[in-house]
């Protein structure tokens, strides 16, 4: 049995970026770098407002990645769309089966940053629910 | 095109073993992508039957004969997938009576989605049972 540890999603972009097309038993598209280092700027960001822990993060088999926040009851996660620069945000409640889901296109956001502060809305609404 | 599916399993107690990715798992836990079915699956999630064999012997299958990646073996419910209105079904293969398959092809994607973090939730819960 392993328990859960704090999450190191730097580490883990490092191994994202060592993943090669294919990579989930024959299917599975690695990211590219631009799209990571995207990734990596707007976890840091979220982290660095001191109102998220670091997350878990995984690679998706479109070439995407995926930071899953465990709070309380709620699975809380970013879906980062890396071709279409569309982020998907959903939280399930795990008890209750209630969910909450937004999408949200980088460029309908006018610079990073709003768009960082959106993300960081949505992931405070389950927190403070 | 999704492969049939057998006589349904009735007992909610029956532990199910899923097997996870290596890039699947961080940190000492599975992601919900592990618990909803990729393109390649046909809306059926895989899993082996803990009524028919263990964690470990389902490991080794896995891992030596069918040489897939694993990184362990974690584990739902049948009665667990009842409560997210999912159900699972005997599926046997040539080589592997044990196998049965989670239907998802009853609900939508977004649904789908949903489910995996619930059904992730219960098994991170549970904790990786092999190795």
């Amino acid at each position: 049995m392993t328990a859960a540890q704090i999450p190191n999603f730097e580490a883990a972009i490092a191994d994202l970026r060592q993943l090669q097309d294919g990579w989930l038993d024959g299917e599975g598209k690695a990211p590219t770098e631009e799209g990571l280092a995207w990734v990596a700027r707007t976890l840091r960001w979220l982290v660095r407002q001191g109102e998220v822990p670091p997350p878990y993060l995984y690679p998706t088999p479109e070439g995407g990645a995926q930071a899953e926040w465990p709070i309380g009851p709620w699975e809380v996660s970013i879906t980062f769309h890396l071709d279409s620069r569309t982020v998907s945000l959903l939280a399930v409640n795990t008890e209750t089966q209630e969910d909450i889901e937004e999408e949200i296109r980088a460029d309908a956001a006018p610079n990073e940053r709003v768009l960082n502060a959106l993300i960081l809305a949505f992931i405070s609404r389950v927190r403070t629910d | 095109m999704p492969e049939p599916l057998g006589p349904q399993l009735t007992n909610p107690e029956e532990i199910l073993y899923r097997q996870v990715h290596p890039s699947f798992f961080r940190d000492g836990r599975p992601t919900s992508q592990a618990f909803c079915p990729t393109p390649k699956d046909d809306g059926q999630l895989s899993v082996s039957r803990g009524g028919l064999t263990t964690s470990e012997c389902a490991y080794h299958f896995y891992t030596k004969v069918r040489k897939l990646q694993s990184n362990g073996v974690w584990g739902i419910t049948v009665g667990e997938c009842a409560e997210v209105e999912l159900k699972a079904y005997e599926q046997d293969r040539d080589d592997d009576t044990t196998h049965a398959a989670i239907d998802f092809n009853t609900v939508s994607k977004s649904k789908a989605e949903k489910i995996g973090r619930i059904l992730a939730r219960r098994a991170a819960d549970r904790g990786r049972l092999y190795p």
